[in-house]
């Protein structure tokens, strides 16, 4: 297949929004949402597997070729679909500064450039004619794209499959896969768009479809309130990304991704202030769609929407869409000395930090919300190293997360499916005989995440730590800073077994012991009670409103079982194949490819070694205090109260916010008011008044009498009469 | 001055030049120059010679200046104002309004004492002078009256009178026809509405009991400040009328439209009247008539040479007469020969080219009675009186007006029945209460 | 063939013309009662009508006299619809005082 057919993957799942758009007007339509989202994510999927790769460059040997020091415009492809935005039109030139001579040289030209043309000019010869700001929907195609385009459609038909059985009978289900139709589409323009704008936009349009998923419950309030929280969060995030795009255009004058990183990388570039700034600009805007401190405090709240959104969504693509964006554009971080190890601080900071709260929530899901913040912490940390292998790691992170906590969720959404909405831990204990599938592919979501060795998230996990530690004990020029980095990877590599599998152990072992929740599957009331009419969209395992906790459809089971699949093996499969993509991905064109540290080190072994024993020290700790004994983890609990507290309470976060953030804001805004009401309003009554006042003062002269007005009218006459006269002399 | 051009055709070069110019030296002098007819000797020098250089009596004689007239018309404004101002009712007791009417008629007469005086001097027939003093005193003693009248009924017998004045004004002004639909119209048929509606409405009381009339007949409103504003309208609208007229923008050539019309038609004189200044234009249409002059004029000519004429010799005789409209031998007597007696003028120009044209191609000297027959064929062109004049101008110059005007008259009669059956009822009445209590808060 | 207008004015009829509208134009304001309100715009209409033919024959034309056949019908036309309107006035009030109208009253 041609690479110029990736072009309609966005699109395909925009005419499915459109379908699922109308399929919203009967509820009986409903139904033919699922399968339509479901193909048209899966159609997109096939394309861009098939597609994709066709474009790539490859070596003689058919691997896809290294990108070091190769033009964006090598490694990539560049297809258009729309022109969209074409502004300042300017001449191009030769790259020694001349004008094209000749007509193949003039061709040559335009083809380096977008939406160019050729013009015949008189004595010049040919003139290429390119606009200064363009911005178009076309598509970069490079291996990172590839990546990301395999998890996006991957993931998201798996979670499009198991919504569909999730939300059976749910009276917007239509709208939920609307919804998932315009995130689709959203994502792969953003990971595709081979411009900033189109990125930007893309990202927005993400955002929009989070809100619209997180507050798709609109009814129930917490949900509005975490969508707008989510919203208005990421907005100051968006803030600072925008600012950032400007700031690229002022400085390479051009948002055309390939063409920026040619000009940040070529040999000629020296850095000045605007490329200090870039990175930190575009910093605030990964933080903020990547919930990493000090903007990640909407995500946990996230997880109000539908479970299969939060896989999908807030677990497995879009808030990994920082990372992304990080690593395709590498190159502008590395120009500024600090950006790197800024970015690499933040999320090593964010994993621990998310991690300690994790291991005292009590909720099912937001203990893997704040799991999720956590590993996306060590994706920063990875992508934010100026090694190669830290950088695959962390994209290689970004996969293998994407399948396992895709999965937790999933399994997650399971066990709230099947308790009716009960996610509290404390609450269910033994559920291994009741829900056995979800038991053991919820263990395999665990161990991936666990790090244990062998799966997926072991190696990407290890790749990253090894690449921290590379840069931090380097030969030449160590930075002793990623050393501490490094160790606060290795004690959160402790904290995430241990978070895993206490929520695993308590729920699946121990006693059978449960309490059920009080909604259908926490969503909707309604769901719990069918009326007749809808009965028949119900499932019957909806139906048997017994009070036992029961396992999922065959229809929610059966993608989860190919998610469990990648969560344990595609780190062993995968190793290769995604290293190959991310060394031929803009994100390394300028990094270097030679180990920093001395050969007999074997850094990597130490470190597999050293953390699959921590990973097993956790799984063994998680599993004293919480199946086997779980008197001596209360009475553990009870002497550590105060931290305990602290950290159930997330340290405050949200208070400090709203004290710090939100409440002086509401005073000035209560500030603003009066000075409003009082000032404004009163200058603007007053401006009302005067007419009113001179209005007072002329009304006599309207008395209603009709020889009053004649009269005037008459003197009106004269007057005029009077004054041509006098002009006339 | 393009002497050449402005002569009259046909008139030998020796005959004109003294008179003419002297004649041009006196009308340029007095800045207007009015033609009036001769004694009717036929005779174009005798035309000339009857031109009074004094268009206004008033302003050109060298004993009164022209702010001499404003003046004595401001006096009487001012004093009218004041009787006025006496008459309205409301405000005096009958005697003294009786004084203010005496007062009012004797500023009236004053005023044409003052403007008739130098009438004796001028020497000419007064007798459209006195009818004019006439019937515009009974005017506007009249109008006083109307307005100042307490009882309906009067007040429209009153505008009848001022009806039947400004009827003969009419027709000092040789608008008979206008005269007489005024009558017919205003007093008979308009003011017999009047008399309807006062019936219907009023109940007109005892002319012997004024006191029986309501107030608001009894009692004008605020009649100082209007007839103070009034007044002074009505000294503007004076002042105005006795302005000096505006230079007279220079004749503007013919359209190319009018070209084009003319030369569709083979007429040569037509052609010519077509290149004419408007209002010279319209003078000689008026004097030419609808019919074209060969076909006018070829019976009698060929009565006159008592054979029948050939072709070429009527198509030189419509060429004379077109150089002669082309000549325009009148158009030098400025600034505009805008009054009836321009016409005569022509006519007598006219006649002279024609009895040249008659005469040479009857090949003898016309007589006395060939020239009656010529004049009475040129009155024939012009037919036209003064009702039949106006029909023509209606119907040739406003048709769409004159439908529109049918239109507008159909709309009145059927609003006014509808109007008729309407019935405004206390509901539709403003709240007077709610108004004072507005007032006194 | 005589000529009235000879020696004589046009000023003088402009004169009488003006004379005449500016009386309407008095009675108009300051005449309470509705029939003789309009009977005053009537007199301004003579007044108009004296000037329009006065000025016609000065021309030597004839549109000024047409135009007074249009003043005629508006002058007729006002008559039929004023008047209905005068008594329908007249029906709801049971009086003919200007004044009493006053719904414009500011």
């Amino acid at each position: 297949m041609d690479v110029s057919m990736v072009k309609w993957i966005p699109w395909i799942s925009l005419l499915s929004a459109a379908i699922c758009g109308v399929l919203c007007f009967r509820r009986a339509w409903g139904v033919w949402a699922a399968p339509v989202t479901i193909t048209a994510i899966a159609a997109s999927f096939v394309v861009a597997m098939l597609a994709a790769p066709s474009g790539l460059l490859r070596d003689d040997d058919g691997r896809i070729a290294d990108a070091l020091g190769k033009s964006p415009h090598d490694i990539g492809q560049t297809v258009k679909a729309i022109d969209w935005i074409n502004l300042n039109e300017r001449d191009a030139l030769m790259d020694d500064g001349s004008p094209p001579a000749t007509l193949e040289e003039a061709r040559g030209l335009a083809d380096q450039h977008q939406s160019a043309r050729i013009i015949e000019s008189g004595e010049a010869g040919y003139s290429v004619r390119v606009p200064g700001l363009s911005a178009n929907f076309s598509y970069y195609i490079d291996p990172l794209t590839l990546l990301m385009l395999f998890v996006v459609c991957g993931i998201g038909s798996l979670v499009a499959i198991y919504g569909a059985g999730y939300m059976k009978g749910d009276k917007g289900y239509a709208r939920f896969f609307a919804a998932v139709s315009i995130f689709i589409f959203a994502m792969t323009s953003m990971v595709m768009g081979d411009n900033l704008v189109l990125l930007f936009l893309g990202w927005e349009m993400v955002g929009l479809a989070s809100y619209l998923l997180i507050g798709y419950y609109f009814k129930k309030p917490s949900a509005a309130a975490a969508a707008r929280k989510a919203f208005i969060v990421n907005r100051i995030g968006d803030l600072g990304f925008a600012l950032g795009i400007f700031l690229t255009y002022m400085r390479y004058d051009t948002v055309v991704i390939s063409e920026v990183l040619a000009m940040a990388t070529s040999p000629e570039h020296v850095a000045d202030w605007r490329d200090y700034w870039i990175p930190f600009l575009l910093m605030l805007g990964a933080l903020g769609k990547s919930a990493q401190i000090p903007l990640y405090v909407w995500l946990p709240d996230a997880m109000e929407g539908p479970t299969p959104v939060s896989a999908l969504i807030h677990a497995a693509t879009m808030v990994t869409s920082g990372v992304y964006m990080i690593a395709r554009l590498h190159p502008l971080f590395e120009n500024s000395p600090y950006a790197l190890p800024t970015v690499a601080t933040i999320g090593g900071v964010t994993a621990f930090f998310a991690a300690t709260i994790a291991t005292s929530q009590f909720d099912l899901k937001k203990i893997y919300a704040y799991s999720t913040v956590s590993q996306l912490g060590y994706m920063f940390l990875g992508v934010g190293m100026g090694v190669r292998y830290a950088i695959f790691g962390g994209l290689f992170h970004l996969l293998t997360h994407a399948f396992f906590k895709a999965l937790l969720f999933l399994t997650s959404g399971n066990v709230m499916h099947g308790t009716h909405g009960q996610l509290d831990i404390r609450k269910l204990s033994g559920l291994r005989h009741l829900m056995p599938f979800t038991c053991w592919l919820m263990l395999a979501g665990c161990l991936s995440l666990a790090a244990f060795p062998l799966t997926a998230g072991f190696f990407s996990k290890d790749a990253i730590l090894v690449g921290v530690f590379e840069q931090g004990l380097a030969e030449t020029d160590p930075n002793r800073w990623y050393v501490v980095l490094g160790v606060l990877g290795l004690v959160t590599a402790f904290l995430t077994p241990f978070y895993a599998f206490r929520a695993w152990f308590r729920v699946f072992m121990g006693p059978e012991k449960y309490e059920m929740g009080t909604e259908a599957h926490g969503d909707e009331e309604e769901h719990a009670h069918p009326s007749g009419a809808d009965s028949h969209l119900i499932d019957e395992d909806h139906h048997a409103h017994d009070d036992k906790p029961h396992e999922a459809s065959w229809l929610m089971l059966a993608p989860l079982f190919v998610l469990a699949l990648g969560a344990l093996f595609v780190g062993i499969i995968g190793y290769k194949p995604v290293k190959e993509l991310v060394e031929g991905s803009t994100a390394v064109i300028s990094t270097g490819k030679e180990s920093l540290i001395s050969a007999d080190l074997n850094l990597t072994l130490i470190i597999q070694i050293a953390s699959g024993i921590i990973a097993t020290l956790g799984i063994l700790t998680a599993a004293y205090f919480h199946w086997l004994n779980r008197q001596a983890g209360q009475n553990l609990a009870d002497r550590l109260a105060g931290p305990i507290r602290v950290l159930e309470n997330k340290y405050w976060v949200d208070e400090i916010y709203d004290l710090a953030i939100v409440k002086p804001l509401r005073l000035l805004g209560w500030i603003f008011q009066l000075v409003d009401t009082l000032l404004v309003g009163g200058l603007v009554k007053l401006f009302g008044w005067l007419p009113r006042l001179l209005g007072q003062l002329a009304r006599p002269s309207q008395s209603g009498v009709l020889h009053g007005y004649g009269l005037s009218m008459l003197a009106g006459v004269a007057l005029l009469v009077l004054l041509i006269l006098l002009a006339a002399r | 001055m393009d002497s050449a051009r402005s002569r009259p055709v046909g008139v030998s070069e020796s005959t004109l030049a003294g008179q003419q110019i002297d004649l041009w030296k006196v009308a340029k002098r007095c800045g207007h120059a009015y033609l009036l007819p001769s004694s009717g000797t036929g005779c174009w020098e005798d035309v000339f010679a009857a031109i009074i250089t004094l268009n206004d009596p008033l302003r050109c004689d060298p004993r009164i200046m022209d702010s001499a007239v404003l003046y004595a018309l401001y006096v009487a404004t001012v004093v009218g104002a004041i009787a006025l101002i006496l008459i309205m009712p409301g405000a005096f007791s009958t005697a003294i309004r009786r004084i203010g009417g005496l007062l009012g008629a004797a500023t009236l007469g004053g005023l044409w004492l003052w403007l008739g005086r130098f009438l004796p001097e001028l020497g000419t027939d007064q007798a459209p002078f006195l009818y004019y003093y006439l019937f515009s005193g009974i005017a506007i003693i009249a109008a006083v009256r109307v307005i100042s009248h307490t009882k309906p009924v009067y007040a429209a017998l009153w505008f009848v009178m001022v009806i039947l004045s400004s009827a003969g004004l009419l027709l000092i002004l040789q608008a008979e026809f206008m005269a007489f639909a005024l009558v017919i119209i205003y007093g008979g048929a308009i003011l017999v509405t009047y008399m309807f509606v006062i019936m219907l409405a009023a109940q007109a009381g005892d002319a012997s009991h004024a006191e029986d009339a309501p107030e608001y007949d009894r009692v004008a409103r605020e009649p100082v400040l209007a007839v103070l504003v009034g007044f002074l309208m009505m000294a503007l609208l004076l002042t105005a009328i006795h302005e000096p007229a505006p230079e007279v923008p220079a004749a503007r050539g013919p359209s190319d439209m009018a070209i084009k019309v003319a030369m569709l038609t083979d007429r040569p004189e037509e052609r010519a009247i077509q290149r004419l200044p408007p209002e010279q234009r319209e003078l000689v249409r008026q004097t030419f008539g609808q019919r074209g002059m060969a076909e006018a004029f070829g019976p009698v000519i060929a009565q006159i040479a008592d054979r029948e004429l050939q072709t070429r010799e009527l198509e030189e005789f419509q060429a004379a007469i077109g150089a002669w409209v082309e000549a325009q031998p009148w158009r030098d007597v400025k600034p505009r020969p805008s009054t009836q007696q321009l016409p005569l003028l022509v006519d007598r120009l006219l006649l002279e080219t024609i009895d040249q044209q008659v005469s040479s191609i009857a090949g003898r000297a016309l007589t006395e009675e060939d020239r009656r027959l010529l004049q009475q064929t040129l009155a024939n062109q012009r037919v036209l009186g003064n009702v039949e004049r106006v029909g023509f101008d209606l119907f040739n110059a406003h048709p769409l007006g004159l439908e529109l005007a049918g239109v507008i008259l159909l709309v009145a009669l059927i609003g006014a029945v509808i109007m008729a059956r309407q019935r405004v009822t206390a509901a539709d009445e403003p709240e007077q209460p709610a108004i004072d209590e507005e007032v006194s808060a | 063939m005589s000529t009235p207008l000879s020696g004589m004015l046009l000023s003088h009829f402009l004169m009488t013309g003006a004379i005449l509208f500016g009386l309407g134009l008095i009675g108009f304001v300051t005449r309470r009662n509705l029939i003789i309100m309009f009977l005053c715009t009537e007199l301004m209409f003579q007044g108009v009508v004296i000037s329009l033919v006065s000025l016609s024959l000065h021309h030597g034309n004839f549109e000024g006299q047409t135009f007074v056949i249009f003043v005629l019908t508006i002058a007729a036309a006002e008559a039929a619809l004023a008047l209905g309107l005068v008594v329908l006035l007249y029906r709801g009030r049971k009086t003919l005082d200007g004044t009493a109208w006053a719904l414009l009253r500011g």
